[in-house]
């Protein structure tokens, strides 16, 4: 019997090559391809508060084993104090969300940063009355605001001025004009602002994209200027809200600012009411 | 034809080798990554891979922060002609309860080369039943549900969504991606 090797090496390289050239592709792939899958972190998962003694008050939990949980406790709470960062006000609403107000030391310049913001890679976790909590590298960080200094310099005007809302705004065929001083009372008056709105942000994917008005006490400045519940703040004189720092800007020079012009979304519609402050 | 019969041949032999030595765990890694950047996150499974069949266990789906669908067992099965992934014992989030069924029993997902523009896949519950047919080309769903009389009095606000066809006597719905 003769085998012709030639013409059988000839039909069956080109299948050879075929194999050689799928298992080389697949190397590739597995060269490329992640070899470990991100896990997902349980920290960030919504749980109740964690309440220990409590828990251990109703369970009735033995010595030893309470001894263990704390120990768990202490490991997890092991904060360190940002030391460049001055925490000057907190604005905590009843869900853990709201924003604060830091300050970079030797820096004049305020940052406030609403809840999962950031600030050079310290991610705002938490926001609780009296202090807040930074993740950075899955490490916690406990910034409170009891410092003695701060306190006096920040602290709550508790004491409320009436604000005079009929005469300080005029509404002349559609166009509103507000008096410079309606405003300066609100500034003055921080935590009279807080009383007659309320306001959350609008969370999208690619972080805040407005905020909403949740509340507004009626016969207030803000009801009287024509904003009402359920509105989407967009944009004021043309800067975006993304973020609390955005709506502070605003703030912070409200006081020279001649006019105000609010992008707002109501009913799905894109509205604009101008006011000119006089 | 003689040519034609070995370009056949080449393309089932290059498919067959490149679905066995497919890095199979790699691949679900990257399927995991991307949910995780998309903040879906995939957690607690085992995943078994043989030379066409890939199992993934016991896996929880988490989306914002909480844990929405418990799925018992994933089975990935790549074969030239016919392509399957079942997905079995799906437990959706009893918060979801108001909106959706929260026990699914099997989804069954279809690929074949016979009919290559269209995916299929049937999910079957308790409650309902739905074939779903996936045109590629037109990038359009279209779902025939079979319903219960329990399932259209409990889930009325999703069945405002469907619509109803008077041929079959249920419900059908259309999505154009």
């Amino acid at each position: 019997m003769n085998i012709n090797y030639n013409s059988l090496f000839k039909n069956i390289l080109p299948y050879f090559i075929i194999i050689f050239f799928a298992i080389f592709i697949d190397f590739i792939l597995y060269i490329y391809l992640p070899h470990g899958a991100k896990v997902y972190d349980t920290n960030d998962e919504k749980t109740l508060e964690y309440k220990r003694y409590e828990i251990q008050n109703v369970f009735k939990v033995k010595a030893k084993l309470i001894k263990r949980v704390e120990k768990k406790v202490v490991k997890k709470e092991n904060y360190t104090i940002l030391n460049n960062i001055n925490l000057l006000a907190i604005y905590a609403m009843n869900n853990n969300s709201g924003y604060i107000i830091i300050q970079e030391k030797n820096k004049n310049d305020t940052i406030i940063l609403s809840k999962d913001e950031s600030f050079k890679n310290y991610k705002l976790s938490n926001i609780y009355k009296t202090y807040v909590v930074f993740i950075k590298n899955n490490k916690e960080y406990k910034l409170s605001i009891n410092d003695e200094k701060k306190s006096t310099k920040y602290q709550v005007i508790k004491e409320e001025k009436n604000i005079k809302t009929t005469s300080d705004i005029n509404i002349d065929d559609g166009k509103v004009t507000i008096k410079r001083e309606l405003i300066n009372n609100y500034i003055e008056n921080f935590d009279k602002i807080w009383q007659d709105i309320s306001i959350s942000e609008v969370k999208t994917e690619n972080g805040i994209d407005g905020f909403k008005v949740n509340r507004i006490k009626p016969k207030t400045a803000f009801a009287k200027i024509g904003l009402k519940r359920n509105d989407i703040i967009k944009s004021i004189n043309n800067i975006k809200l993304k973020s609390y720092n955005d709506a502070f800007k605003i703030y912070k020079k409200i006081n020279k600012i001649k006019s105000l012009n609010i992008e707002v979304i109501r009913n799905n519609t894109l509205m604009e009411i101008y006011y000119e402050i006089k | 034809m003689r040519l034609i019969l070995k370009f056949f041949s080449f393309v089932i032999i290059f498919t067959f080798v490149f679905i066995i030595f497919l890095p199979k765990e790699q691949l679900f890694n990257k399927v995991v990554n991307i949910a995780y950047e998309n903040k879906v996150y995939l957690k607690d499974y085992t995943f078994n891979e043989d030379l066409i069949r890939s199992d993934i266990k016991d896996m929880n789906i988490i989306y914002d922060g909480i844990n929405i669908v418990n799925i018992k067992n994933i089975s990935i099965q790549a074969l030239l002609i016919q392509n399957n992934i079942n997905i079995s014992n799906i437990e959706i989030d009893a918060s979801l309860n108001s909106f959706v069924p929260s026990e699914i029993q099997n989804i069954n997902i279809n690929y074949t080369i016979f009919n290559p523009l269209i995916l299929k896949a049937n999910i079957n519950s308790k409650l309902y039943s739905v074939k779903i047919d996936f045109d590629i080309l037109s990038m359009q769903i279209n779902a025939v549900f079979k319903t219960s009389k329990f399932f259209r009095t409990k889930y009325k606000k999703l069945i405002k969504e469907l619509k109803y066809d008077k041929n079959i006597k249920d419900y059908t719905y259309e999505y154009k991606l």
